[in-house]
Order: structure tokens, then C-alpha cells, then sequence
């Protein structure tokens, strides 16, 4: 309990830096729907005769830019990658922390078993992964609220935004995999963020070419904001494979922290 | 001359990472575009009758996505977040990383110079990004070839990756002035990354809604768009400056803060 709160201490202000500038990002480009909302619409309507394979390449998809929820799934896939990079570096930073900080023989020599202490952590992530989720869905349910004439679909909303978590537990996953496989991370951000972006990338070219294999390799193709719109739920075999992925690394971030060897001073 | 080998050797490994990864992505793609391109030409007769206004929203401008220089040029902005990435960190953690592993005293103590200390830790990052370039150089006319069946492109790819370069240039200078400013190796990189995901947004927003097309000077993803150096074979002279100014200036600030810097023990 001690080490969750002091985790929870530690993390707070960083976990809401990058609430507020995911925030920030929203409220900016909402700005811009509707101007840009009015030219879509005569685009939409030239773009609506191309044949889907087209629109694929293109990276349009499905996606109805002229509708607030199929501009506000194209900002997904940027709010996801900022997200993601803040999932990454909580979860590489969490244990390795200690090691930079010098603080691992201070830690780990308390009568506590080392999968108290990673439990611990883990569960720190996830508290501040859950409030900042929720902080977010209910900010920008305001300020997309405000840009819908009649109701917002509220379940495809939700949908859409529930896969901003899960994805973030994937890198969170992944983070923690890393920090505790390799020796010494010195600095986290720059390998989340080589991290995080080679997994854009591959989904940015994937989104070109629509290659369904190649939307196994990352975690930002599993939740396709069109498909979740099209379907208003989510691809399962693709939620059952994130899920995987997650218990995996984080099963095997137990029994190898459980062994790895922790430089003292 | 020590130095600049010591910073070689310790940024050896993520060079050859970040390497790596560079060559695995431009091989994937052209692999890509082999299947790509058989598919292609039914596809390329709709993209003619597109409207230039919507050409331009993708950032494709006269670019033909089914020729292999127009695939390319369409990885190419990739390679420019990739290389972004790596540059502004790389410069970040260079100049800042020695109070961080504790080795500051024992550096700052020697019969050297501090101009010297930072004109040897530039140096290095300047070598790391002419590698960086050049793998992606190699890669890029290796593995194009292998794919192209058409006209040699082998003279576009070098002006674009001369705008590569120029902007790794960029970043790396960025990263190196916030180094120096910032006294924590940690609050840096953060900046850093703030200032990394701020002009790639920047640079997507000004392709959504071209009306705020003046924050182009906000984001060297702009400076040298890669329809333009196809299409005319040079640089915007203006936009050459402004990168000169920023990277002379960029230089200037580290150097100016990391003589007068208060070393934290």
C-alpha cells in the first residue's frame, strides 16, 4: 500500500500534464471542424463515388469527416498516439525508476516480496491510466457535445473511446516488458517515443495499403475507429489478441523482475 | 578527441537499433509496393480525376502514389517523424545526460574547455545523424531499385534525403539548446518530446485545414514538402534560411548556457 501511494505521489502531475495536453489537442482541432466540416462535405460528396479499395488507400477509410464522430475518429488515431506515449514511458519508468534514482537497494530490501513491489506499481499505472481516461471521455463528451446538432451517439463515443485504454495498456505492457528485459534504460521518453512512433508508422502504412496482415503487428489497427463507427463495436478476434499480448508481457515482467539482478550503489 | 569517442561508443547501440529499424521499414515498404503496383493502374486513373484540393489534403500534391517515387515520397513522411524522433532526443540526451549518470564532476573537472566538451558532444551527434542518413540513403536506393521497373529514381531519393538531413539537423540543434537550458536531463527530454508531438500535430493540422497554413513556419515537417522537391528539384530558399538561422541559433543557446551552467553534484 505504501509503495502504490508513493508510485500514485510520484506520478500524479505527469499524468495530468499529459491529460491536459491531450485535452488541449481536442479542444484545438474541434475548433477547426466546423470550417472544415463545410469543404469536407463537398469532398465527401466526390469522394463517396470512389470505390472503397480507393478511399483505403487513401487513409479516408470510412470515416464521414463531415459527421463530428468521423472527425472526431480521425483525431483518434493522434489522441491514441499521444496516449500511447504516456502509457509507455509510465510503464518503462515504473520499476526502472528505481535504478536510476538509486532508491532500488533502499526498496528492495524491505521484508516485502518483489511481486508485492511490482503489483504495486502496476497498479499505479492502471489507477492513473483509469482517471486519466476518465478525465478525458468526460471532457471531450463536452466539448464534442457542444459541436453535435440533436444527440451524440453516445455508445459509439464510449466504444471509441474505451480503445484509448486498452491500447495504452498494451504500451503500458510493453514498457514494462522492456524496463525489465533490458540492463539499464538511462532515459525513457526517447525509447517510448522510438517505440510508439515505429508502431505509427507501421499502422500509418497500413492504413495505405490495407494489408491485413500487416495490421496484426500493431496495437493502433486493433481498434479501427471507422470499423468501430461502421459497427458500433469492436473487431473481437482483435480485442481477444490485445488481451493476450497484455497478459503475456505482464506475466513474464513477474518472472523476470523476480530474477533480474537490481545494481546496487 | 576522447570525448567525441566516448559519446560515439555510448550512442553506438541505439544508432544501430535506430539503424536497423530504418532498414527493416524501407524494405517492408517496397516490398509493399511490389504487390502495390500490380494492383496499381486502375487505381491510378482515378487518382488523376481527383480534384487538387483533395490531392492536396492528403499531401500528395502532384504526386502519383502509384509510381514507386510517388510511394516513396509518401514513406518519406515517415521517415521524417522517425528521424525527428531520433534527432531531438539524441541532442537532448547528449548535452544533458552527464549530471543524470553522475559523471558530471568527473568530466568537468578535466583540463578541457566546456566549449570544447559541447563542440565534441555536437560533433558526435552530427556523425550519428550523417550514419542515420546514410543507412536510410543506401537502404532507400538498394531497396528501390530491387522493386522499381521504371525510370531510375536514385536522384530524387538524394535531394529528399538531403532534406532529411537538413531537418535531423534541426531537431538535433532543438534538442541540444533544450539540453543546455534545461538543468534536468529529465524535464528536458520532456520538453523535447512536448515540442516533437507539437509540430508533428501542427504539421497534420495544416493539411487538414489549409486556412492555417502561416503555422507552417511552427514545423520543420513543412520546410521542404516532398511533392515540391520531386516536382522542382529544390529547396524554398527562404525555408533554407530559417533552417540555417534555427540551427545556428539552436547552437549558439548551447553553447552560451553550458559555459555558464550550474553543475548539480
Amino acid at each position: 500500500m505504501n509503495i502504490f501511494s508513493q508510485e500514485l505521489k510520484m506520478s500524479a502531475a505527469s499524468m495530468i500534464y499529459w491529460t491536459a495536453s491531450i485535452v488541449l489537442f481536442v479542444l484545438l482541432f474541434m475548433f477547426m471542424y466546423p470550417p472544415i466540416s463545410k469543404d469536407i462535405q463537398v469532398i465527401e460528396s466526390i469522394l463517396s463515388n470512389f470505390p472503397p479499395e480507393l478511399r483505403r488507400a487513401l487513409g479516408m477509410t470510412t470515416l464521414d469527416l463531415s459527421q463530428v464522430l468521423g472527425f472526431y475518429g480521425f483525431l483518434f488515431i493522434y489522441i491514441l498516439l499521444i496516449g500511447s506515449v504516456y502509457a509507455m514511458k509510465s510503464g518503462i519508468s515504473v520499476l526502472s525508476e528505481e535504478i536510476r534514482s538509486k532508491t532500488a537497494d533502499f526498496l528492495l530490501v524491505k521484508p516485502v516480496p518483489r511481486t508485492r513491489i511490482v503489483s504495486a506499481k502496476i497498479l499505479s499505472i492502471l489507477s492513473n491510466l483509469i482517471v486519466q481516461n476518465l478525465l478525458f471521455m468526460f471532457i471531450s463528451y463536452i466539448i464534442i457535445s457542444s459541436y453535435v446538432n440533436g444527440s451524440l451517439d453516445t455508445r459509439t463515443f464510449i466504444l471509441i473511446n474505451l480503445s484509448l485504454f486498452q491500447v495504452q495498456l498494451f504500451f503500458a505492457a510493453v514498457g514494462l516488458f522492456l524496463s525489465v528485459l533490458i540492463k539499464k534504460i538511462k532515459t525513457v521518453l526517447p525509447v517510448s517515443l522510438g517505440v510508439v512512433f515505429a508502431f505509427f508508422v507501421i499502422q500509418m502504412i497500413n492504413q495505405s495499403l490495407n494489408d491485413p496482415k500487416l495490421a496484426y503487428i500493431t496495437p493502433f489497427a486493433y481498434f479501427d475507429v471507422s470499423k468501430i463507427i461502421q459497427n458500433v463495436g469492436y473487431d473481437t478476434s482483435f480485442l481477444i489478441i490485445n488481451i493476450i499480448i497484455i497478459f503475456i508481457l505482464t506475466a513474464l515482467t513477474y518472472i523476470i523482475y523476480q530474477k533480474k539482478d537490481i545494481p546496487s550503489l | 578527441m576522447n570525448i567525441l569517442k566516448r559519446e560515439l561508443n555510448s550512442n553506438l547501440k541505439s544508432l544501430m537499433i535506430w539503424s536497423g529499424s530504418m532498414i527493416f521499414l524501407i524494405y517492408a515498404g517496397m516490398l509493399k509496393y511490389s504487390g502495390f503496383a500490380k494492383a496499381g493502374t486502375s487505381v491510378n486513373e482515378l487518382f488523376n480525376q481527383f480534384p487538387p484540393a483533395v490531392r492536396s489534403m492528403f499531401g500528395l500534391g502532384e504526386l502519383d502514389i502509384t509510381s514507386i517515387l510517388g510511394f516513396y515520397a509518401v514513406f518519406y513522411l515517415y521517415f521524417m517523424v522517425l528521424a525527428g524522433v531520433h534527432a531531438i532526443m539524441l541532442g537532448t540526451v547528449i548535452i544533458s545526460k552527464e549530471e543524470r549518470d553522475k559523471t558530471a564532476d568527473f568530466l568537468f573537472v578535466k583540463p578541457v574547455r566546456r566549449s570544447k566538451i559541447v563542440s565534441s558532444k555536437l560533433l558526435a551527434t552530427l556523425l550519428n545523424i550523417i550514419v542515420f542518413n546514410l543507412v536510410t540513403l543506401l537502404a532507400s536506393i538498394i531497396f528501390v531499385n530491387m522493386y522499381n521497373t521504371g525510370q531510375p529514381i536514385t536522384d530524387k531519393i538524394l535531394e529528399l534525403m538531403l532534406s532529411l538531413f537538413i531537418i535531423q539537423l534541426i531537431f538535433a540543434a532543438i534538442g541540444a539548446g533544450i539540453g543546455a537550458v534545461i538543468n534536468d536531463v529529465k524535464r528536458a527530454a520532456s520538453i523535447s518530446t512536448a515540442i516533437l508531438l507539437s509540430t508533428f500535430i501542427i504539421s497534420v493540422a495544416i493539411d487538414l485545414y489549409k486556412k492555417i497554413d502561416f503555422l507552417i513556419y511552427l514545423t520543420p515537417f513543412k520546410y521542404f514538402p516532398a511533392a515540391d522537391i520531386i516536382k522542382t528539384s529544390t529547396y524554398s530558399p527562404s525555408f533554407l534560411l530559417l533552417s540555417f538561422i534555427l540551427i545556428i541559433s539552436f547552437i549558439a543557446i548551447t553553447y552560451l548556457f553550458m559555459e555558464k551552467r550550474d553543475i548539480n553534484i
